[in-house]
């Protein structure tokens, strides 16, 4: 009983967080806050979705596939959300008035 | 209908109008205005263009309603779940491919002994349906252009150390969880087609992280064809073989073997093998073919 309340917390927070992940894709105007908002779902929202799986289904088989898909999804996810922006930022011609630049890259 | 064709009569082949608004086009670039200005419509077209803009809400709706209720009361005519009575059920084929597919075919996973074995003329179908369709786009975009320097937001993006060291991480685990989908296609869940596509994304991966340069080494257009069609000779020679010798009731030298272990199946195994090389390739090829216009 206490595994599936715990379960149940954990996957509506993980839910709560996609729900704002989402509306902030379709609030936000400029790509790097929209990025940053998609970045959420697949670190923080699988984060706690994926406790929550673990917690109710108990099995070490079960919990250890689900470890492996989170490594991977931590591994990846942010990696696509990094080209994203460098994409951003190699493209965009008026970047400057978006953001502020602490120090300038002489690469990019 | 009759005002309808009256409509349709002024419609000018050459220059995609109608003639009110060609005259006033004519009229503009007499007068030195600008060369593009957005379509007008006369008074009767926007009638209508308002009258379809109200009805086509509606019309979709009903029609969506309709469709829907049509689907429901087909669902609810469907057996139930598992139930007795269910056509493939009643057929006697099913039982014959739960009951004796193990020892048949010698394949654990009874669908890999069902698409590759029992009907393995629809999964050659399936390969060569996918071979011309490389095929096809191969005509279409490899010869139809002049291969282009690649712009310089692809080389800063492939310039990237980040993307450089995860992937040095993950593409060996990616190729190798798609050999492995491959091989275990007779024991479990998996294939040719399935693992194919997991190791083409790995390649893709590569691709984007590297440069063409170092895979060019390896996969050049050449190499691609000589692998496809190796692939696709023994997959079609294979199933001739063994179609001819089932039509005829003879003896094949491939045995199903000790089911569960690696190494049986009889021709299971080398034909996922070969459709997965020709899944894997045909995935890279496109993702080069569209990305640079070239392999």
């Amino acid at each position: 009983m206490l595994r599936m309340i715990l379960s149940a917390v954990l996957l509506f927070s993980g839910l709560i967080i996609i729900w704002i992940s989402v509306f902030g894709v379709f609030r936000f105007h400029f790509v790097m806050n929209r990025m940053q908002s998609a970045a959420m779902i697949d670190t923080m929202g699988l984060f706690l979705i994926l406790t929550g799986l673990m917690v109710v289904s108990g099995e070490r088989s079960v919990i250890l596939k689900l470890i492996l898909i989170l490594v991977f999804q931590w591994i990846s996810s942010p990696i696509a959300s990094h080209m994203v922006g460098r994409l951003e930022v190699s493209v965009d011609p008026d970047l400057s008035s978006h953001v502020v630049f602490e120090h300038h890259e002489e690469d990019t | 209908m009759k005002k309808f064709k009256e409509w349709l009569r002024n419609w000018d082949e050459d220059r995609f109008m109608f003639a009110e608004d060609k005259e006033m086009l004519e009229e503009e670039e007499e007068s030195g205005g600008d060369s593009w200005r957005p379509m007008t419509i006369s008074g009767l077209e926007r009638q209508e263009f308002r009258l379809f803009t109200r009805a086509f809400p509606v019309m979709a709706g009903i029609l969506a309603l309709v469709m829907i209720l049509f689907l429901l009361s087909a669902v609810l005519q469907l057996p139930a779940f598992g139930s007795a009575d269910t056509p493939p059920a009643k057929s006697g084929t099913i039982r014959r491919y739960v009951e004796q597919g193990m020892q048949e075919t010698g394949a654990v996973n009874i669908v890999a002994g069902v698409i590759l074995d029992y009907r393995a003329f629809d999964t050659l179908g399936e390969s060569h349906v996918l071979f011309a369709a490389a095929a096809a786009v191969f005509i279409l975009l490899l010869f139809a252009r002049d291969p282009q320097e690649s712009p310089e937001s692809k080389a800063i993006l492939r310039s990237d150390p980040i993307l450089r060291n995860t992937a040095k991480v993950l593409i060996p685990i990616i190729i190798l969880f798609g050999s492995y989908v491959v091989f275990n296609g007779h024991l479990g869940p998996g294939g040719g087609f399935s693992g194919g596509a997991i190791i083409g994304s790995g390649l893709i991966l590569y691709d984007m992280a590297f440069g063409p340069d170092r895979l060019n080494k390896i996969l050049t257009l050449k190499s691609y064809r000589i692998i496809v069609l190796c692939a696709l000779l023994f997959y079609s020679g294979a199933k001739c073989y063994s179609f001819y010798c089932g039509a005829n009731g003879l003896e094949t030298i491939f045995s199903p073997g000790t089911p569960g272990r690696i190494f049986s199946a009889g021709l299971i195994l080398p034909l996922n093998i070969a459709v997965g090389v020709v899944v894997a390739c045909t995935m890279y090829g496109f993702f080069a073919l569209f990305t640079r216009e070239q392999i």
